[in-house]
């Protein structure tokens, strides 16, 4: 039949364009190229391990946070011994390890701390940590938990004190540690302009007072004021607990208070803790007439007093003495800073 | 540029060359596939463990033992230590390797007794050295920038000062490992390649109190040897002690507590969180080494539970007294 061709000619399927030279070869040098690629992905695959894998992308890992200058680094007579490294919950513990968690139970949120060195005498240096904490409670907290007893109190704030190779000190949400690399008057000189430049770049509106008002002077032992953020006591319930030592004649107890949420949320806490004891082996003693409302526990031979006062929870821990721990309670209970 | 070849015709040559290059194309990549074919499959990690376990670098032939010495410089506590243990020479032998596992997690410089003074260390090295060791290398992983860590803990002027050799913790000296049983160390990076190097290992460690396990002795100082996000394993801190006893089975470990960090631990940062307990303990087992080692932050065992678990799991005993020399 005439138009149709029911066989190709020769050469149809040859019909495209035979490739030029130059691209001949720019197409072999794709080809050795991929092969390269090839060779080079089949020698790294084979020595592939996770778990160096692992290490390294650990290890060489950035800070958290790129730094926010937090805290100057421009200081007199200091020369920075390196840019400031910041971290933040996740990787707190890359830095401080497992004290990290004293951290994070008080609301930790961020650290950034530098290394400097003495201008004029490198050899001699000092590290400033800057943790930065959701409250000022917070700091409080962590800067209690952690006072060294034979420390020298400061006046730069409220609350700080120098130790012999450091420097330490709350000023509002910050906590402020300074550790020199020895201990020198030169050093101990540098550690305070550097906490004062600090105050000065933080200032804080007068904090409003908290429980550490409330207990009573008489007897109570200097610088003991501590805030317990989690787990007080081994009791997990009891959070944000501020603590004081007392003692007098022999005797010695630690009074502590917390204000709750509520009146009834400090009721319950109050007796989830009575209970607690309870359950570990304390035993009920009868408060005497004219005590306050309180509940009285005898454990290890040493007695617990607990109540609740209006939004205050409040007790007596570790009394070795019972009409001691009683007398201590009573001034607690007759303290008026419970909000009904 | 050159002139195109005009294609070539579409014969029956033409058709059985095309069709012979494709079938050994073919052929190739099956052959290539074939070569890559892992019959066996990955393995089970018990198998991987069980295939390559770390040895034990103990001294096979000798009881448990632990020495208690006090005094306050450090260098005459090792060796007072050691002589009561029968000397260097009963530990480390003619042309032997040792690997000097440190504290160093920290960059704080040594008065703050956060990391393995270098006094231990120098005088360690030495004594191996002395003893006829061939090469003593130094590492730890630390918590802080390596380098900054060795160099700001004096640790690594003292082994240079000593001939021996710091190992940083670099990527590549990672592998991973599962401790043979353990629930925690399964497929975990390890820093592996130091323990290859050598035949023998000592634990140098300072004492130091832990907010999270209670004590960093002898037994913490071996979670220094894990790469990667160990952290999480602050979760379960006595269990990865516990693990980190049976995963290390030293030839020696030496606990300093010239200086006993008492309070606000691992870290320390004043030189009131330190305490002159004058004590040093050397022994052939690190659980009663950390056993002895308690008392120096006023805890006992039972405030150390990681110690019982260790023993529990055959790591050693918590009855330190009885491998006292006398």
């Amino acid at each position: 039949m005439e138009g149709i061709q029911s066989t190709p000619p020769r050469g149809a399927l040859s019909r495209k364009k035979a490739p030029s030279v130059t691209q001949r070869w720019v197409s072999r040098a794709i080809l050795a190229t991929l092969a390269i690629i090839a060779g080079g992905v089949f020698v790294a695959q084979s020595r592939f391990d996770p778990g160096q894998w692992q290490a390294q992308s650990h290890e060489s890992a950035p800070p958290a946070n790129a730094p926010t200058a937090e805290a100057p680094t421009e200081v007199p007579g200091l020369r920075p011994m390196g840019p400031p490294e910041t971290y933040d919950a996740a990787t707190l513990s890359d830095k401080i390890d497992g004290k990290a968690e004293l951290y994070l139970a008080a609301g930790f949120e961020r650290l950034e701390c530098q290394r400097f060195a003495l201008a004029d005498n490198p050899a001699s240096w000092l590290e400033r940590f800057v943790y930065t904490m959701n409250a000022p409670a917070g700091a409080f907290a962590v800067y209690s938990q952690q006072r060294r007893p034979q420390a020298q109190p400061l006046t730069l704030a409220a609350d700080a004190y120098q130790a012999a190779n450091g420097l330490f000190l709350v000023q509002g949400v910050h906590y402020l540690e300074v550790i020199g690399s020895e201990a020198s008057e030169t050093l101990q000189a540098r550690m305070i302009d550097l906490a004062r430049t600090f105050i000065q770049a933080h200032p804080v509106a007068q904090s409003a007072a908290d429980e550490r008002a409330l207990f009573p002077k008489e007897g109570l032992a200097a610088d003991s004021i501590a805030l317990t953020s989690a787990n007080a006591f081994g009791f997990e319930r009891l959070d944000r607990i501020f603590t004081a030592d007392y003692a007098a004649d022999g005797h010695r107890a630690m009074a502590f208070l917390s204000r709750r949420a509520s009146a009834q949320e400090a009721a319950d806490l109050a007796g989830a803790y009575a209970d607690y004891l309870l359950t570990y082996g304390g035993q009920r003693v009868q408060a005497p007439e004219g005590a306050p409302p309180v509940t009285v526990i005898a454990i290890l031979d040493q007695y617990e007093i607990v109540f609740q006062r209006g939004d205050l929870l409040a007790g007596v821990h570790e009394a070795n003495d019972l009409a001691y721990g009683l007398a201590l309670a009573t001034k607690l209970y007759a303290n008026p800073g419970a909000t009904p | 540029m050159k002139a195109i070849s005009p294609p070539p015709p579409a014969d029956r040559r033409w058709f059985l060359n095309r069709l012979l290059r494709a079938g050994l194309g073919t052929l190739g990549i099956g052959a290539l596939g074939w070569a890559f074919w892992d019959r066996r499959g990955p393995r089970p990690e018990e198998e991987i463990a069980a295939g390559d376990p770390l040895p034990d670098y103990s001294i096979p032939d000798q009881a448990k033992r632990l020495a208690v010495v006090h005094g306050a410089e450090r260098g005459a506590n090792v060796t007072a230590a050691l002589a009561a243990l029968g000397g260097m020479q009963r530990f480390i032998r003619a042309g032997d390797r040792v690997l000097l596992k440190v504290n160093a997690a920290f960059a704080a410089p040594p008065m703050l007794g956060a990391t393995t003074h270098p006094d231990i260390v120098s005088h360690v090295a030495r004594l191996c050295f002395q003893a006829g060791a061939r090469q003593v290398l130094v590492t730890d992983n630390p918590i802080n920038d390596p380098a900054s860590c060795f160099a700001l803990s004096g640790i690594a002027a003292a082994a240079q000062s000593a001939g021996a050799q710091v190992i940083l913790p670099e990527a590549r000296r990672f592998e991973n490992y599962s401790l043979p049983h353990g629930r925690l160390i399964r497929h975990w990076p390890l820093l592996r390649e130091p323990l290859r190097r050598v035949d023998k290992v000592i634990g140098l460690s300072p004492v130091k109190d832990h907010h999270r396990s209670g004590a960093s002795m002898a037994l913490k100082n071996w979670y220094g040897l894990l790469g990667g996000r160990r952290n999480i394993f602050h979760q379960e801190i006595h269990t990865i002690i516990a693990e980190l006893a049976l995963l290390i089975r030293p030839t020696l470990v030496i606990l300093d507590g010239t200086q006993s960090m008492i309070r606000n631990g691992p870290t320390g940062g004043s030189l009131d969180d330190l305490k002159p307990t004058q004590t040093l303990i050397a022994g052939t087992d690190p659980v009663a080494v950390d056993a002895a080692g308690a008392a120096l932050l006023d805890k006992t065992v039972d405030d150390l539970p990681h110690l019982r678990m260790a023993e529990r799991l055959g790591a050693g005993t918590v009855d330190y007294r009885s491998l006292l020399v006398k």
